[in-house]
């Protein structure tokens, strides 16, 4: 007796001390970055290549950032800021650009990043051999120039006020030329770039290790080593955060977030969003193509309960096409929500049975979100059958327009244009929807032709009005790219592309 | 006179493997080339315009007739080259050559701990065939049967890692890491297919064992007073384990199907996670790639396993039963 006494009285004075302690390291750490340390962030599977030229996915950039800079940045507003190319001068009607880069800044093989250096790159990068997943963003370039030594100059074929959009993205990550040229084709696993950390090894399947640059150009990382690891199962993923094998996940599963939310366990990064989940309408098939039918549609969906229930609740109703990282973000008047009489009333107008198929991605979740949406048309009378694909067969029938209708994602883009001009202006190259309307090739046109801000969005604001008339999209939900973070990682900052910029996160050790 | 049997056995064996391996790849590629949407999709992802698609289709080699692609790889892997991964453009040898022993050590590991549980678990059972311990033994093999591979890992990722914190959840640790740091990677994913795969060895050592011990031999091991341990593991164990010894080599490829899933849960670097994202990417020389070799593997196992049968059961040397 008196000895249990003792002992767990024992254990909570220890209790006390290391509690007083971890209170103390914890106040101590907030105020003190270290440095050190080694940094692991899950991937959803192994990358293609580390040469920017095969970038497309999430993954792909969050690598691309940490080898490479991109010439411009994003902001955790979602707003363009300099980065490698310090200064961003660009003609008032978007018809040319001119960057200034940092001086002094050199690769990791020694190489100084200079204009030449650019214009090489984006020789590369246009170049139709490469077949980079870039080049759409590229195609308005009508020449490259060095105007400097640290000078390059755009001049485009048709107004592009989006551009500089791109140089924040995969088209603006700069790749040594001395590398590119002794490594040729085997480039993709001897990246070089400026970026602040620098590439040590790549064991297929298992791990991609990079160590910290200590002569980058600007803040130089905490951290010792960054490591980005393959881990195909979500579970597993939240598994190994849990169990402390991995630091970071990104992109998080709905279902994990909403756990490590209650728990507090894990720090949650909410970084804002650009992209957005939606029904996508092929409006040259039958039944759809009548906006009564499509109207119907919007009508009769729930998107509060749909969200709630297959995302938990989780992401905000989109009623835009523009996620939180974007300026016309919600800049609608009004946007058809749920309401089964309208939408009866749409169809009894429309007078004929209407039938829809709606094709899904053959995703667990996703085929959950196509059933919850069959049983909402269903019950205003819609007959809907569900088609599943799996992602490659579902990117084939969307750029085929060999589909009626189609749940969809798209990842979103640094500018607004990104997000609507390849997909709803007549003569867009992945117009999936078919959809023709002169009034917003115009306007799509027009916001293309002008860098004033307010301009545009006042042409965004009128485009996003149209869009909830017309629904070739019916909106659904934004998707934001949370990750989870385990507590001992501190500095990672939200950013609308979701990618995590690591030059200001440190860890306890 | 044997050797000749041998001779001709072993040549009908090489004749087998060719054919099966021409099966195997041709109708892969068959399946493949069924999937709507190609690599050249995949690589250049949803906003390519048809034309860019349709340059990179031709630049592949895609838009060549099924039959002449296939001659043409056929021709390569007869010379030993596999050919280049479409979304990569890494030699696939190479990629193998990484990837396989991951999958050969998990498989190897897997079929150790499986016989280490089955072994001594079937003696037992068919010892003390129809008591407690048996039914009890029967009814676990049931639950492990019909448990599915992912919630039998999951479930051992939340016991033996999150909670007790004794194995790593994921991720693999290179031998030149250390054996120790290797093993323990290895370990939950092993014991993950293991614990499907000890059932069927335990209820077929089970049935030969109970068949074995009303022989006669074993009467005669019994009236000259010997012990029951040395009976049932120097008498009876040896001629019980044909049957055993057969599914355990035919399992060595349906255990390749298994490592598909637990290398994708554990995130291990094995030919069956590069099989499943060459699968998605369309990358459908890699899919043959691994075909070919999983094939070649199967039969030369099966060939092995055959040989083996005359070292465990002298009778099959001398031609007597089976």
């Amino acid at each position: 007796m008196a000895i249990g006494f003792g002992e767990s009285c024992r254990s909570v004075i220890a209790a006390a001390t290391l509690a007083a302690l971890a209170a103390f390291a914890t106040t101590a750490h907030a105020q003190q970055p270290r440095n050190g340390g080694s940094l692991s962030i899950s991937i959803e599977s192994d990358l293609p290549t580390l040469d920017p030229t095969g970038f497309a996915s999430f993954n792909d950039r969050e690598a691309g950032i940490i080898l490479y800079d991109t010439l411009l940045d994003i902001d955790s507003k979602g707003k363009i800021i300099p980065h490698l190319a310090e200064k961003l001068e660009a003609a008032p009607d978007a018809t040319w650009f001119k960057i200034t880069l940092h001086s002094g800044v050199k690769f990791h093989d020694g190489t100084p990043l200079d204009a030449t250096a650019v214009v090489a790159h984006f020789k590369r990068m246009m170049d139709p051999k490469n077949h980079c997943r870039c080049i759409a963003d590229l195609t308005p370039i009508g020449s490259v120039e060095a105007t400097g030594p640290l000078e390059v100059t755009f001049k485009m074929k048709t107004p592009s006020a989006p551009f500089p959009a791109a140089l924040a993205d995969v088209a603006g990550m700069i790749e040594s030329p001395t590398a590119v040229e002794k490594y040729n084709n085997d480039i993709s696993t001897h990246p070089v770039g400026t970026g602040p950390f620098i590439f040590k090894e790549w064991q297929r399947g298992a791990q991609i290790v990079f160590e910290r640059n200590p002569n980058y150009w600007g803040k130089v990382p905490y951290l010792d080593q960054v490591v980005l690891r393959p881990m195909p199962d979500e579970q597993a993923r939240y598994a190994s955060l849990q169990a402390g094998n991995l630091d970071v996940i990104m992109n998080a599963a709905a279902r994990d977030v909403i756990d490590a939310k209650q728990n507090k366990k894990f720090t949650v990064i909410d970084p804002g969003s650009l992209a957005t989940v939606f029904i996508q309408i092929n409006t040259s098939m039958p039944d759809v193509s009548d906006v009564r039918v499509r109207q119907a549609m919007a009508y009769a969906l729930d998107r509060v309960t749909l969200n709630k229930v297959i995302n938990k609740g989780l992401y905000p109703i989109a009623n835009t096409v523009f996620g939180t990282g974007l300026s016309p973000h919600e800049l609608v008047d009004g946007y058809p929500n749920y309401d089964p009489a309208k939408a009866k009333k749409l169809l009894a107008d429309y007078g004929k049975p209407v039938k829809v198929k709606l094709a899904v991605n053959a995703a667990p979740l996703a085929v959950l979100s196509g059933q919850a949406i069959q049983q909402m048309w269903q019950k205003v009378g819609i007959e809907t059958q569900i088609d599943q694909y799996e992602q490659v067969q579902l990117i084939r029938a969307a750029a085929s327009r060999d589909y009626q209708v189609m749940l969809y994602r798209w990842a979103g883009g640094a500018d607004p244009d990104k997000n609507v001009y390849q997909f709803f202006h007549s003569k867009g190259v992945v117009n999936r929807t078919a959809y023709n309307n002169p009034e917003m090739d115009k306007l799509l046109d027009d916001a293309r032709s002008t860098t004033d801000t307010e301009a545009r969005l006042e042409l965004y604001h009128k485009i996003n009005n149209i869009l909830a008339r017309d629904l070739p999209y019916i909106l659904l939900n934004y998707f934001t790219n949370y990750a989870l973070a385990a507590p001992s990682v501190h500095g990672i900052v939200g950013v609308p592309d979701g990618l995590i910029r690591l030059p200001a996160v440190w860890k306890d050790q | 006179m044997i050797g000749s049997q041998a001779l001709r056995r072993l040549a009908n064996q090489i004749a087998l493997l060719v054919a099966i391996v021409l099966a195997a790849t041709a109708l892969t590629f068959a399946i493949t080339e069924v999937l709507p949407g190609d690599a050249a999709i995949a690589i250049l992802g949803d906003t390519a315009t048809p034309d860019q698609v349709e340059s990179l289709r031709k630049e592949l080699g895609l838009e060549r007739p099924i039959v002449v692609r296939y001659a043409d790889w056929l021709a390569h892997a007869a010379r030993g080259d596999l050919g280049r991964s479409y979304r990569t453009r890494e030699s696939i040898g190479v990629m193998i050559g990484q990837r396989l022993p991951v999958t050969a050590e998990l498989i190897l590991i897997t079929q150790l701990m499986a016989l280490a549980m089955a072994m001594p678990a079937g003696v037992l059972a068919a010892y003390r065939a129809r008591s407690a311990v048996d039914h009890a033994l029967g009814a676990l093999s049931i639950a492990l049967l019909s448990t599915p591979g992912f919630v039998i890992g999951i479930g051992l990722i939340y016991w033996l890692s999150v909670s007790a914190g004794l194995f790593p959840a994921s991720g693999y640790s290179r031998l030149s890491e250390g054996l120790g740091a290797n093993l323990r990677s290895m370990f939950l994913p092993a014991l993950t297919l293991a614990l499907a795969e000890f059932p069927v060895y335990m209820r077929i050592l089970r049935a030969d064992m109970i068949a074995t011990l009303q022989q006669d031999f074993i009467l005669v091991a019994r009236a000259k007073g010997l012990a029951v341990k040395d009976i049932l593991i120097r008498h009876a164990l040896r001629p019980s384990s044909l049957s055993l010894a057969t599914v355990v080599g035919i399992n060595l490829g349906r255990l390749v199907g298994g490592a598909v899933i637990v290398e994708s849960l554990f995130a291990l670097p094995g030919i069956g996670q590069m099989m499943v994202n060459a699968v998605y990417q369309r990358d459908n020389f890699v899919i043959q790639g691994v075909v070919l070799v999983v094939a070649v593997g199967f039969v030369v196992i099966n060939l092995a396993v055959d040989m083996m049968y005359a070292v465990l059961d002298p009778r099959v040397r001398h031609g007597f039963g089976r």
